[in-house]
């Protein structure tokens, strides 16, 4: 039960959602776009969130698509996890999309909401990171399309009040090579204590990786570390090659979450195309 | 634009019935079946989305209610245990006793029922993948395997 | 008596149709309008003084009748022991330990307010091991110890943090040290975490005018709750209801008192009116008791030739802030210490010692999977050290009658074959094809062994009930004080009621609530000791239902009571069927053709009380407190990845001597669950605690237990050796099947790395760490 009080709005249009926000925002309030609502009803029952109303998006048009066409695949944001990892165009989304949560919960879970999401995981994210992909993103002056690598960093950078409309990928980038590694404390429902993404390309092997710090991110310095020296270097200098320090909590120590992670490295690296001696 | 700011009175599909409620924006689809309508087989295990004690069918498809307004179900079909009755799958949880206490029963009943209606051949990599979304404290998870496959079997 | 038409066969349990159509109705899905609702403010802190709590806000909240703190309720309530008020008092001494109570027309109303109350917390420092609590200088938990009421069995220490002490010592240490050729020793743990009974307590309670206290609870113990209700607020016990529905699980999470206490004083504090007080998953976890934790010191020698000379035990109870129920379950694991081992020489000091913990309660198991946890990991490293095979030293020590028990008691011909459990267990699991395999792919085959015993630990006086009524078909009510909580009991006692009347199990109705005022006295649905008492109480009640019938039949078939008796629905003659009347005929009153009317309805009634059960000596433990000994062994297959020590259990296999199968099905499923159980327990639960003593994984999110797909294929298997005394032979068997896993999984998960796993629970980072050498 929820115990605190806010508003609840379904608008049709992207743009109506838009205004909405902005109308709330300006009555001072503190509205919140809703998809699955797997997060946000778990965490204003615990108080940890209180907005003062929810913005339903799952009726807009835009967010529920999903089709093929000319070079790219669009993932409608507020499409439930399910169909995303039923189409059957990015082997790798849906290999990785289908190891969040449980298969109840992701028949709602959207992958905008992992995405945009306040946990540390943001799994969904990996895939998109690894390929040429779009984000297509309304805001108060309409729609605009920003590539992935500018539109993240640690997290979406999306002002207040975007919305994530759609996720865009690349078919020839989606079609290639890949490889992932979960790993948890003790049982596959949970979080990760570490997830590793890797596509293989010509020019070597490409890596995303949630859970090993506080955030999703695109191992770029790895990347490029694993096509000049041997794998065992690359694994003895993890801290500098990472994003920040390796994270240390309740479900498992950094040096645990290091460890895995150069077995997994070794793991991807021996799998396929990989350029360096492993 | 649907806007619920405050109590409004809504219909909601429930077991093939038609039921008018009073909806508030903050009301959860269990505490609305239990509380309002009186459904009480849905039960309350975590409220967090873990456990699916609160499973129920949307439009046939598995969710867990205690992570869903119970605005967000107008318009479409909710199937709660009592609208299941002597249902292949719940004869086969009889016969291989695939409860204890109980609790959990109606989340397992009701995912293994969508699950076999949407996949009737599904392998035991499936049936572990839709299955794990329920925690089971009592039976350790083996007379339920062996109700689903006596319920699939039955279906065949 | 061979041939059975009931028992013995897996009747399929009476309250299936309810259960796959949801339509049991559990506490919580009991609701009237009339009814208020209760929320709790819980601590967030471990250890703190409350220097101010405000709630003035809260109770100016729409829709709140009452806002209550500790000061309103100054009693000190407990099981054995009175260490702990409704809410706390001045200071709190766990995380989630409740503050306040709100209740209010709405569940909803009675949160919002309890968002408002302001509590303002001093922290203390925080105890957070038993072992930190019996340092020299530690802080003292309870101060006011000497002043604690406290039943005789138990003895508290004041001005320490021991809330109980018990001694056991047979035959001599020194000499048994001095025949070993060889001697282990080692320390073994685990945290504190809780049942997870997939329902939350709850309880609903209203005090009528005329004084008539109803109290509807997710009890397991209704009969432990009218008396203690009845004792500690002074109530006549004629005057106190208590309902138990049957309740989603309880594994001794629901033994005891729980949350009646508080709710009567909140229904008292509204002028009597109905309130509703239900646990959230979280509070259940953490405010509500849970699972013991444990630290433990063992010593065990050995002859070269394998034959075990001593046991010098150590066993720190971690009870958390209050002693509930552990003040027994270190009790209890004192009288069964050195596990199914024949040991002439023990020493042992079980403690239950006081921490900033989530307090304990029962668990299933009860003492006993902690200490055969700490005795099955000492004969692993003792075997290993003897250089023997670890089956070949449990055989060779396995106790049988004749032997006596750490309490000095000899055990009777009514013992199980525990040998022939070991066997049959190493025959299932495969043990003689190697206990360690390395596969291709690198990944490790490894096989451990676990044994158990296990008697019911309860008051020497415990009893159990039956009546029986009858319709006017012929068929039987069955009315008795146990409590369905999923173990079947229901299904059982009506087996062996069919059995024993030769009618069918469909002409045997069962009563599912219990209700106090109109149920027979019955102890507690815990112990495992529900089927045996409240058994040979129905089969005594059997014994008068068929006296009754043959004498109303002996008359009006005018022959000697002595040569009827009762089957299939039938009275006659045993050596002269023809002559024969139906059971309908007479169970109501037998009416002649002229409307004459004789004999009355039959009313059957059945008692048992434990038999010949004594207390300890406190100085050396020496008594007779067991009813029954359930004994079997437990092995375990894994398979580990060495690389991160990730690994999947392949296989669970155990052997119980349960005296006789009364429904094989549901005595499988017994034996599954409890094996589920302990693996989640072994494998993956505990509470994660920082070093402040707050909880970190206070949800099911967080506090992971096992899931369908980890469970291993069970083998399962049963001995059976009568017992003399148990209904048609059987013994106890709904938590022993817990016992002796964790062992088995640290024995088997410790050889797939050759290092000893002595910490629980055993995740891949706990092996790893232990595999390369870490801390
Ligand atoms: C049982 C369970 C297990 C879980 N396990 C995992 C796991 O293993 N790995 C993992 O990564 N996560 C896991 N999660 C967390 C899960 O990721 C989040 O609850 C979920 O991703 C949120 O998605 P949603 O669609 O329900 O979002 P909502 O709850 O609707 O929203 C979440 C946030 O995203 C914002 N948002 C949503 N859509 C958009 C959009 N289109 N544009 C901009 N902002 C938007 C919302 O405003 C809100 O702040 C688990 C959750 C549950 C319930
Ligand atoms: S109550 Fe909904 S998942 Fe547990
Ligand atoms: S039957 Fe009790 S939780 Fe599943």
């Amino acid at each position: 039960m929820i115990a605190q009080s806010f508003s609840y709005y379904k608008p049709a249009t992207f743009k109506e959602a838009i205004d909405i926000f902005g109308q709330l925002q300006s009555e001072g309030k503190k509205p919140l776009y809703y998809a699955g609502g797997t997060e946000i009803i778990s965490m204003t029952r615990k108080e940890l969130l209180r907005p003062d109303a929810l913005i339903d998006i799952k009726e807009i048009a835009e967010c529920r698509e999903l089709y093929e066409d000319g070079d790219y695949i669009c993932y409608g944001s507020a499409l439930p996890l399910t169909k995303v990892i039923e189409a059957p165009y990015f082997p790798l989304l849906s290999k990785v999309a289908r190891t969040v949560a449980d298969h109840t919960v992701r028949n709602r879970l959207t992958l905008g909401g992992n995405i945009c999401g306040r946990l540390p995981y943001r799994e969904a994210v990996l895939p998109f990171l690894l390929s040429d992909s779009l984000a297509v993103i309304g805001s108060k002056d309409g729609i605009r399309t920003e590539s992935i690598a500018t539109a993240y960093d640690k997290r979406f950078l999306l002002t207040e009040g975007d919305l994530l409309l759609q996720l865009k990928v690349d078919k020839q980038s989606a079609a290639l090579p890949y490889h992932s590694i979960r790993k948890e404390r003790n049982g596959s429902v949970d979080y990760p204590l570490l997830h590793a993404a890797a596509m293989y390309t010509d020019s070597g092997l490409k890596l995303a990786v949630s859970g090993l710090c506080a955030f999703p991110f695109r191992a770029e310095l790895i990347e490029e570390a694993l096509k000049g020296s041997i794998l065992n270097t690359v694994q003895n200098k993890l801290n500098e090659l990472l994003p920040s320090s390796i994270k240390q909590d309740h479900l498992a120590s950094a040096e645990y979450r290091g460890a895995l992670f150069n077995l997994a490295l070794s793991e991807l690296v021996s799998k396929k195309g990989g350029t360096v001696n492993a | 634009m649907l806007k619920l700011e405050d109590i409004k009175t809504f219909t909601l599909n429930v077991n093939g019935e038609k039921k008018s409620v009073i909806l508030g924006p903050t009301d959860v689809l269990l505490d609305v079946l239990r509380d309002k309508l009186g459904l009480t087989g849905g039960k309350p295990g975590c409220e967090n989305g873990d456990c699916g004690a609160c499973t129920v069918l949307l439009d046939g498809v598995p969710i867990k209610s205690c992570l869903m307004l119970a605005v967000e179900a107008v318009d479409h079909e909710i199937t709660t245990i009592e609208g299941l009755s002597n249902t292949v799958v719940q004869d086969a949880f009889v016969n291989e006793a695939g409860f204890q206490c109980g609790y959990c029963t109606s989340g397992f009943i009701l995912n293994t029922f969508a699950l076999l209606k949407e996949q009737p051949e599904a392998d035991d990599a499936v049936i572990t993948e839709w299955l794990e979304a329920n925690i089971c404290r009592c039976t350790g998870y083996d007379d339920i395997k062996n109700a689903v496959k006596l319920a699939q079997n039955n279906l065949r | 008596m061979d041939h059975f038409e009931v028992v013995g066969r897996s009747v399929i349990r009476k309250e299936s149709p309810d259960k796959v159509s949801g339509r049991v109705k559990y506490l919580n899905d009991l609701s009237s309008p009339d009814m208020l609702h209760a929320a709790l403010k819980t601590s967030t802190h471990a250890h703190a003084r409350i220097a101010s709590m405000d709630i003035k806000e809260a109770a100016a909240s729409p829709g709140v009748r009452a806002v209550l703190t500790g000061k309103d309720f100054p009693q000190y309530l407990g099981l054995y022991l009175g260490d702990k008020t409704p809410l706390a008092i001045n200071k709190v001494r766990y995380y989630g330990e409740p503050v306040a109570v709100v209740v209010a027309d709405t569940k909803l109303a009675a949160l919002r307010a309890a968002e408002l109350i302001k509590v303002i917390y001093e922290p203390l420092p925080v105890v957070d091991s038993p072992s930190i609590a019996l340092k020299e200088g530690a802080p003292i938990l309870h101060e006011e110890m000497a002043s604690y009421a406290h039943i005789s069995a138990i003895m508290p220490e004041p001005g320490t943090n021991i809330a109980n002490r018990t001694k056991i010592r047979k035959g001599d240490i020194k000499s048994g040290f001095e025949a070993a050729d060889v001697v282990v020793a080692d320390s073994f743990s685990f945290p504190p975490g809780d049942h997870v009974a997939m329902e939350p307590r709850a309880a609903i309670t209203e005090i009528l005018p005329n004084g008539q206290v109803i109290i509807h609870s997710t009890t397991q113990a209704p009969f432990v709750v009218r008396a203690l209700m009845a004792e500690y607020f002074g109530i006549e016990p004629g005057k106190i209801t208590v309902i138990a529905p049957p309740i989603g699980g309880g594994y001794g999470g629901k033994a005891g008192i729980q949350l009646e206490g508080l709710a009567y004083l909140l229904s008292k504090s509204v002028g009597g009116r109905k309130v509703k007080l239900v646990n959230t998953r979280e509070q259940d976890l953490i405010s509500s008791p849970g699972h013991i934790g444990f630290e433990a010191k063992v010593r065990l020698g050995a002859t070269k030739e394998g034959v075990l000379t001593f046991a010098e035990l150590s066993f720190l109870f971690d009870t958390g802030a209050y002693a509930d129920y552990a003040v027994n379950i270190s009790r209890a694991a004192a009288i069964a210490c050195t596990g199914p081992y024949r040991i002439p020489n023990v020493s042992c000091d079980s403690l239950c010692v006081y921490t900033n913990h989530p307090f304990a309660t029962a668990y299933r198991g009860f003492g006993h999977v902690e200490l055969a946890f700490a005795i099955e990991r000492s004969i692993d490293l003792l075997a290993e050290k003897l250089g023997m095979d670890a089956m070949e030293l449990r055989l060779k020590n396995a106790v049988v009658a004749g032997d006596t028990t750490p309490t000095q008691s000899v055990l009777d011909h009514n013992t199980g074959n525990l040998p022939e459990c070991i066997r049959r267990v190493g025959s299932l699991i495969e043990w003689d094809k190697g206990t360690v395999i390395k596969k291709e792919d690198g990944k490790i085959i490894a096989k451990g062994m676990g044994c158990l015993w296990k008697a019911p630990a309860m008051p020497t006086n415990s009893d159990g009930g039956a009546i029986l009524t009858f319709n006017e078909d012929g068929s039987i009510n069955l009315h008795c004080g146990a409590v369905e909580i999923g173990q079947g009991i229901k299904t059982g006692l009506a087996q062996l009621l069919a059995e024993k009347l030769q009618m069918s199990i469909n002409q045997v109705h069962v009563v599912y609530d219990v209700n106090t005022t109109v149920a027979p006295h019955d102890w507690a649905t815990a112990a495992s000791r529900s089927l045996f008492m409240v058994g040979r109480a129905v089969l005594d009640a059997a014994d008068d239902t068929i006296r009754q019938l043959c004498h109303t039949a002996a008359a009006v078939l005018r022959c000697p009571e002595e040569d009827l008796t009762v089957a299939n629905g039938m009275i006659f003659v045993k050596d002269e069927p023809s002559i024969s009347l139906k059971v309908r005929e007479v169970a109501l009153g037998y009416v002649y053709p002229d409307g004459t009317a004789v004999g009355g309805q039959v009313i059957g009634r059945g008692k048992y009380i434990a038999r010949r059960l004594t207390s300890l000596d406190p100085l050396n433990g020496a008594g007779n407190p067991a009813l029954e000994w359930t004994m079997g062994a437990q092995a375990i297959e894994v398979e580990l990845d060495p690389r991160d020590c990730s690994y999947k259990i392949t296989r669970a296999a155990s052997v119980m001597d349960v005296g006789k199968v009364i429904n094989p099905h549901i005595a499988r499923g017994q034996v599954i669950g409890s094996i589920g159980m302990a693996l989640s327990f072994a494998g993956k639960e505990g509470f994660l605690l920082n070093e402040r003593g707050q909880v970190q994984n206070s949800d099911l999110r967080s506090y992971k237990i096992l899931r369908y797909g980890e469970q291993p294929e069970y083998l399962i298997d049963f001995v059976e050796t009568p017992q003399g005394d148990g209904p048609y032979g059987m013994r106890g068997l709904g938590e022993q099947g817990v016992i002796g896993i964790p062992g088995a999984l640290a024995n088997a998960l410790s050889r797939a790395v050759g290092k000893p796993l002595n910490r629980l629970p055993l995740t891949p980072e706990e092996i790893w760490k232990s595999k390369e050498g870490k801390k």
